[in-house]
């Protein structure tokens, strides 16, 4: 492979995961998509606050002489690898962020709901991983761009997404400074813990790592969920209100509308209205606060649109097939919401996570421990890749039994779970025993993830047809 | 517009352009003049090349010191000088090797031995023949302790020594000293066989 190809099939690895995610948290406003100039503002944000923090991190590392310190054995190890961690990287890193979304984004008019800050969070964090994993991939290679594609990009998306809730919450509440600063040291917390453990290079650390990306994708989903919920509640409730300026007291404004209002820049926060009902009068902060998540239960049955099937080719493919766990975590939501189920889809995404990448850590430590030299392709490998290969099949199974009951009692021919399952595992399996080191490796691993991701979308199709029928009958 | 955005303007600006230049230029460190100096080095730009080893033996010695690093930096310069034919400053960077190794690894490790190899190669090259003899004993003596009698860096320094004795015109010696280094190096080759 030429020069020319290897470089741009680096970037390819390096830019896939990050502009993966992005799109994902850009699709996943379904009710008042925002405008895609801001969104790529914020993204591009996000990828330029890369070069100050650089300069902070290369000084504070000369000033703390971290080149110096070999191993634990130095002296000052840990004081100067944690302060390093948390202020010379995690602070510069997450203030940065912070700095750019609270000055270039936060007082849009179109940052016009709580939720729009999990958007807005989530790109400045998705373009900072991007153009970081860039400067990564680029000079040390395909590994380092698969180790970072499961740890450092989710990590800075879903830190970016935490961020943006409390953004968005202050943005929407009357003590706006006390949820920056919440936001602030949750994600400094959060990514400085994660430094320290990337820095102390020991085995322990490599669960940490990956602890504190679970909790991070855990924690930023949660938030993703209640700022849907509030969304959901400002699209949809009954409440009416009367501005005190303008119209005044003449027409009532769903919250939908002061929504609205406030994208056109015909309303502002502070302004305050009338409760139609009440007649108390409060501010659109007020209004919009997280209180009103109370509502969401009392809602009408929120219709879901599914998802193009192109759409979801596209993601899968652009994030290597780790689209899975999201796709998988929608469609837990989904039912879980509409048929009331007792399921915690956040739990559950984490689970099929976890138990796809753990197994190569448990794999690798007993290899150490009892000194195996397991080669690779041999019958062990392979065994254990198709063992990893059928725990994830497994999840799916599950998942697909789950709603398949309710596909089967609306649509006249739908998917064959067994069939989707097997095709499934085979192409995993496949995926999984392919040696990197066989020719033309990369384009074998997008193929196989194309048809991997051809077959989930037959499921995709059904699921399409499912909820487009359950709205229709919702409407009649 | 407020202060906020002001604060991140400058930040974006002035972090970006300071990024920009410190790629650009790279503030230099004991690694960039190490590959600065080696890079001369092979281009046979000897006077460029002892000036970068003389500023990463300055980095070498800064505190917190790394002794790997200062003990690398010293023998780079003070193979420089060799080159150089600058003897008497090469010496005195051997001397200062010699008394670092002794200090850190202890007066009966073979690296001190070594060490004591290559100064006394600088004290035969300068004509200071009676304190190379002595050095050379010393190592001779350290490494029979350490290594055992019959190992190959024995055989080494015995070939220096026997060199060293020619050059004073004592060949008696010399060739009883070539005559064990060779009964060493005949043992060595049936061993790797």
């Amino acid at each position: 492979m030429n020069a020319g190809m290897e470089t741009l099939r680096l970037l390819y690895i390096a830019m896939g995961p990050g502009i993966g995610i992005a799109v994902f948290i850009y699709y996943s406003n379904k009710l008042d998509r925002e405008p895609g100039k801001l969104v790529l503002k914020s993204f591009f944000l996000g990828g330029l606050a890369v070069l100050p923090t650089y300069y902070f991190e290369g000084v504070a590392e000369q000033v703390l002489g971290m080149q110096d310190l070999q191993d634990e054995s130095s002296p000052l190890f840990w004081p100067k690898t944690i302060l390093y961690a948390f202020v010379g990287v995690a602070l510069a890193e997450e203030l940065c962020k912070f700095l750019f979304l609270k000055a270039f984004v936060f007082d849009e008019r179109e940052f016009n709901e709580p939720f729009d800050g999990i958007i807005y969070g989530g790109m400045i964090g998705c373009g900072f991983a991007t153009v970081e994993n860039i400067m990564y991939v680029l000079p040390h290679g395909q590994e380092v761009g698969i180790l970072r594609m499961l740890t450092a990009v989710p990590g800075h998306a879903f830190f970016g997404i935490i961020l943006g809730y409390f953004m968005g919450r202050a943005k929407f509440s009357l003590n706006g400074a006390r949820h920056l600063m919440h936001g602030l040291v949750v994600v400094v917390v959060l990514h400085g813990i994660y430094d320290t453990a990337a820095f102390a290079n020991a085995l322990w650390s490599t669960y940490l790592i990956f602890a504190i990306i679970f909790l991070g994708i855990y924690l930023g989903l949660k938030a993703k969920r209640e700022m849907e919920k509030l969304a959901a509640v400002i699209e949809f409730s009954a409440k009416q209100y009367f501005p005190l300026k303008g119209r005044k007291k003449k027409v009532p404004l769903y919250l939908r509308d002061i929504r609205c209002l406030l994208s056109k820049g015909k309303l502002v926060p502070e302004d305050n209205l009338v409760d139609k009902k009440s007649g108390k009068i409060k501010s659109i902060r007020e209004i919009f606060s997280v209180k009103i998540i109370s509502q969401y239960k009392g809602l009408p049955k929120t219709p879901f649109s599914g998802m193009p099937v192109k759409l979801f080719l596209i993601f899968y493919q652009m994030t290597f097939g780790l689209y899975l766990y999201f796709w998988f975590l929608g469609n837990y939501r989904d039912f879980t919401s509409y048929k009331k189920l007792k399921h915690n889809p956040e739990l559950l995404a984490l689970g099929l996570f976890i138990f796809s990448i753990l197994p190569y850590f448990v794999y690798g430590v007993l290899q150490r421990t009892l000194d195996l030299n397991v080669v690779s392709g041999s019958v062990t490998d392979i065994s254990f890749d198709l063992v990893v290969a059928a725990l994830e099949s497994a999840f799916l199974y599950s998942q697909f039994q789950m709603f398949s009951g309710f596909l089967a009692k609306k649509l006249k021919k739908s998917i064959s779970v067994p069939m989707v399952i097997l095709s499934f595992f085979i192409l995993s399996g496949l995926k999984k025993v392919l040696l990197p080191t066989a020719p033309f490796y990369l384009f074998w691993e997008m193929v196989l993830i194309l048809i991997q991701g051809g077959v989930l979308a037959f499921v995709q199709r059904d699921l399409n047809l499912y909820w487009k029928l359950e709205n229709e009958r919702n409407m009649h | 517009m407020t202060r906020t955005k002001i604060i991140a303007l400058i930040v974006a600006v002035v972090g970006s352009l300071l990024y920009v230049n410190s790629y650009l230029n790279p503030p230099e460190t004991w690694e960039s003049h190490n590959k600065k100096g080696v890079s001369a080095f092979q281009a046979s730009r000897h006077a460029e090349a002892e000036k970068h080893f003389i500023q990463a033996l300055e980095f070498a010695e800064k505190p917190p010191i790394n002794n790997d690093r200062l003990r690398f930096s010293l023998y780079q310069l003070a193979e420089i000088y060799r080159i150089q034919s600058k003897l008497i400053e090469a010496g005195l960077i051997l001397k200062r090797t010699l008394a670092i190794d002794e200090k850190i690894l202890g007066p009966k490790h073979p690296n001190v031995a070594l060490a004591m190899n290559n100064l006394a190669s600088n004290y035969r090259e300068r004509g200071k023949h009676d304190e190379a003899e002595a050095l050379l004993k010393q190592a001779l003596k350290i490494l029979e302790e350490s290594l055992g009698k019959e190992h190959g860096l024995v055989g080494n320094i015995l070939d220096h020594y026997a060199h060293l004795l020619h050059k004073m015109d004592r060949p008696v010696e010399a060739e009883k000293l070539e005559s064990r280094s060779q009964v060493i190096s005949s043992t060595q080759s049936i061993e790797n066989q």
